[in-house]
């Protein structure tokens, strides 16, 4: 069989997995809901939502490296961080474990020039949560990081937004912003 | 796929059949020109290492102190041979702002120190020991011998694979030291290339006039620290095994020669340069929760400076977030409560122990201590959280 006859068939197995791994979110069904991972929040319009088993969820507008928004949710007994050896506890103040993933980053060799930009209390579904930006290059790319996270029932979700410092952080941040305000846990902490 | 790429390349790159038998650099001729005697596959060798090199130099992890890097360099240059001291070679050495027990050397002559290495360290004699070593990777050519040898190359190729991964420790590695720098740092260049380095480096502080007993003493030091306390580190050095060949090796190497002289340790002029990181590797090993590690260093710095209030200020950090100790907090309102003995304006005490009290529900003693930091330290980027405390203790009154 020659290869010009195989390329329409090739074309079509290709655009079918291309369409299988991301879809755009439509006006109409924002709303995006796991039951299985305890949350709904409403995805920014106009973005890709990455359709996979993946977890966490990935979202972006013009593509990862230009700007993505994460939400995860993990055990705390299973939360291993990739440079600490310090644990987030159940019991921990929202800013005591913003400062264990702060040391995270701190101690992360590919981000250079790390500063603190904002990091400040929150709140996330009623709940109180951390709020922490910081600025970093990346090889020669100056990005900014922004990383909301919360403790309920032995878990922590966080929701993070980054992005290249220039242009595209302060572009998308609203649709970032907007995410959080509307994240929300289905079944809420039990005290 | 960014990292798969240039692991791609330099896959092809190994696929010409050059000669194995590679000579030492310092074999040729005093004064000939380097770039007469490096191979075609050498020369691109040398051109990545430098990229990565400079990429790292560019990073905030490189510290820029010009005087421990001059004294480096001074120990650096009674090392290199003869034969090769006027010749084009530049043996540069960096301070890499790292807790790990770490050196390594990129095939052009830049070797890098880990800053958590040169404070596990007691005299000048076993800063020559590792310096040598390093540098007859760089004289021997190992990372050019490692791309040549048809036996190493699975091997060889793992060790990239290492560097391929896009997450993690390794991940962030490959991206700052580059896939050379991941070789010569975290897989190192086998067991006979390694042990030829140890013969080699031998040769070079023991013409320097250094004691190579001390060498034995360092690699002795790094295992009693790595069981002790229990480390697990990614790193060449920082693994038993590997250090275990080096006292082995370097053990044999002073029963072979038994002409070995006792040599030069200089202990005292070496002192200033390790404690001056002292405290610095200390914070970092807070940082990644290597508690038993920072102990260690932080009761050393209490018997050197027993008023400086940082000292147990970290010694509080350590205790506060150690899941191995029981009473955490109290012993960390101890060590809080000397720092402010010390220094009573100590503005990260007074936030952590007003911190200790509002976590307790002991409002009365957490809000004097929290106004007091914040009005010592009126931009605080955590000053937020502070007045939310302070505004909810102020509300239960």
């Amino acid at each position: 069989m020659s290869t010009l006859r195989l390329l329409p068939a090739l074309l079509i197995v290709l655009l079918l997995s291309g369409c299988a791994h991301w879809s755009t979110v439509s006006e109409r069904s924002p709303s995006f809901l796991d039951t299985s991972q305890n949350f709904r929040a409403d995805l920014p319009v106009g973005w890709h939502r990455y359709n996979q088993q993946r977890r966490p969820l990935v979202l972006t507008r013009d593509g990862e490296p230009l700007q993505r928004i994460l939400i995860a949710r993990h055990r705390l007994r299973d939360f291993e961080l990739a440079h600490t050896q310090k644990q987030v506890e159940d019991d921990m103040l929202p800013q005591q474990v913003a400062e264990v993933l702060l040391d995270d980053l701190r101690l992360n060799t590919q981000l250079s020039d790390l500063e603190v930009v904002e990091n400040q209390p929150a709140e996330v579904s009623d709940l109180p949560a951390f709020l922490l930006t910081v600025s970093y290059r990346e090889g020669d790319l100056p990005r900014h990081r922004t990383q909301i996270g919360l403790l309920a029932d032995q878990r922590i979700y966080l929701l993070t937004y980054e992005a290249p410092s220039r242009h595209y952080y302060a572009r998308d941040r609203g649709s970032f912003d907007a995410l959080v305000e509307s994240f929300e846990l289905l079944r809420k902490p039990r005290s | 796929m960014k990292h798969v790429f240039p692991f791609l390349l330099l896959a092809a790159l190994l696929t010409g059949c050059q000669s194995t038998r590679v000579a030492s650099l310092h074999e040729h001729p005093a004064r000939e020109d380097l770039a007469n005697v490096l191979a075609e596959d050498e020369q691109r060798l040398w051109n990545r290492a430098r990229e990565e090199a400079d990429a790292l130099d560019a990073s905030s992890h490189v510290l820029h102190d010009s005087a421990t890097v001059a004294y480096l360099e001074g120990v650096a240059a009674r090392l290199v041979p003869a034969a090769l001291a006027e010749s084009d070679l530049v043996i540069e050495v960096r301070l890499l702002h790292s807790p790990y027990f770490n050196a390594f050397a990129y095939p052009h002559g830049a070797i890098y120190v880990h800053t958590g290495l040169l404070v596990r360290m007691e005299n000048e004699a076993q800063l020559a020991a590792l310096l040598s070593h390093e540098m007859a990777h760089v004289l021997e050519r190992h990372t050019l011998r490692s791309l040549r040898d048809v036996k190493n190359r699975q091997a060889f190729l793992a060790g990239f694979q290492i560097a391929a991964m896009p997450f993690g420790i390794y991940g962030s590695l490959a991206s700052l030291l580059g896939q050379v720098g991941v070789l010569a740092s975290v897989r190192g260049y086998g067991r006979s290339l390694e042990a030829h380095a140890d013969a080699v480096g031998y040769d070079l502080m023991t013409q320097a006039g250094y004691d190579p007993h001390e060498a034995v003493r360092l690699f002795a030091l790094l295992q009693r620290d790595l069981e002790e306390q229990d480390l697990d580190e990614p790193f060449f050095f920082g693994t038993h095994p590997r250090v275990a060949e080096r006292i082995a090796s370097y053990e044999a190497l002073v029963a072979q020669r038994d002409d070995t002289p006792v040599g030069w340790v200089y202990a005292e002029r070496f002192q200033p340069i390790r404690t001056a990181y002292l405290r610095d590797v200390a914070e970092l090993d807070v940082a990644a929760g290597r508690f038993a590690s920072a102990y260690r260093l932080l009761h050393e710095l209490e018997a050197l400076y027993p008023n400086d209030a940082d000292v147990p200020f970290l010694l509080g950090r350590a205790y506060e977030q150690d899941p191995e100790i029981e009473d955490g907090a109290a012993q960390a309102e101890v060590a809080y409560r000397r720092t402010l003995d010390l220094d009573a304006d100590h503005a990260d005490a007074l936030r952590a122990l007003g911190l200790l009290h509002y976590q307790a529900a002991r409002c009365d003693e957490a809000a004097p201590l929290l106004e007091r930091h914040l009005a010592l330290a009126p931009d605080a980027p955590d000053r937020g959280y502070l007045e939310h405390y302070l505004t909810t203790c102020h509300a239960a009154e």
